[in-house]
């Protein structure tokens, strides 16, 4: 897929463990893994804005767009 | 579901009382016609009167009994198809396969029956006989293309599910 997902990146700076972010969105780990490892169609808005307001973040740093 | 019970009991009922019956009857009426070909004059209730050879009657019933089968198999799938909606599971891969099967073979049943009729006319009773509008070959062609529309349907419906189910 194009779209790459640099959530792991983002866990690793701030020392954060899946279970913590997942919790905090309001998200199960089994959805988060979905997102992490790119299986994942589609993300919502509320679930990027909670993501980006966990990890103080912005959406580019999450999401990439790498051409195929 | 109390609707999908209803179906699933007249289909059981149809399955367990027509089909089966007509399955076993039919199988040893086909074997038993080249034992004893008396029992072929049963024919005569049907319309074709007409003297013919007997292994003409008997390629006849053999292809006609094969089209029955045809009818009962589709009747099965259907059937089996019918258990997976009991289990909530109406887009599942074997849904959709079976309602492309079902339709193709329904479609070629109705054109191996409109040919299968067309040619016994023209032997047992010497006539050409076109019927135009409403006749059952035709809606069984019909059924079998909505069979057919129903499994792309479906396999709309199951991307859209997958793709829901894949939102975050």
């Amino acid at each position: 897929m194009a779209i790459l997902i640099n959530l792991d990146v983002q866990l690793e700076k701030r020392q954060m463990k899946s279970y913590e972010l997942a919790d905090h969105i309001g998200i199960t780990t089994a959805n988060l893994s979905i997102l992490k490892t790119g299986k994942a169609r589609a993300i919502r808005f509320s679930t990027l804005e909670a993501i980006c307001k966990t990890l103080d973040c912005q959406p580019a740093d999450i999401l990439e767009y790498v051409p195929d | 579901m109390r609707k999908l019970m209803i179906l699933k009991s007249v289909i059981d009922f149809i399955w367990i009382l027509s089909c089966i019956p007509i399955l076993i009857l039919g199988f040893a009426f086909s074997i038993y016609m080249f034992f004893n070909t008396e029992i072929l004059e049963l024919t005569r209730f049907t319309g074709f009167e007409i003297e013919a050879p007997v292994w003409q009657k008997q390629l006849f019933i053999i292809l006609g009994y094969s089209i029955v089968c045809g009818f009962i198999y589709v009747i099965f799938l259907f059937r089996k198809t019918l258990r997976l909606f009991q289990q909530r599971r109406p887009f599942d891969s074997y849904v959709i396969e079976t309602y492309n099967k079902m339709g193709k073979v329904l479609i070629g049943l109705s054109i191996a029956s409109m040919i299968g009729v067309f040619i016994l006319r023209i032997v047992f009773t010497s006539k050409i006989e076109f019927t135009l509008g409403l006749s059952p070959y035709l809606l069984i062609m019909s059924l079998g293309l909505f069979f057919m529309v129903l499994s792309e349907s479906f396999k709309i419906a199951k991307q859209a599910q997958q793709d829901s189910e894949l939102s975050i």
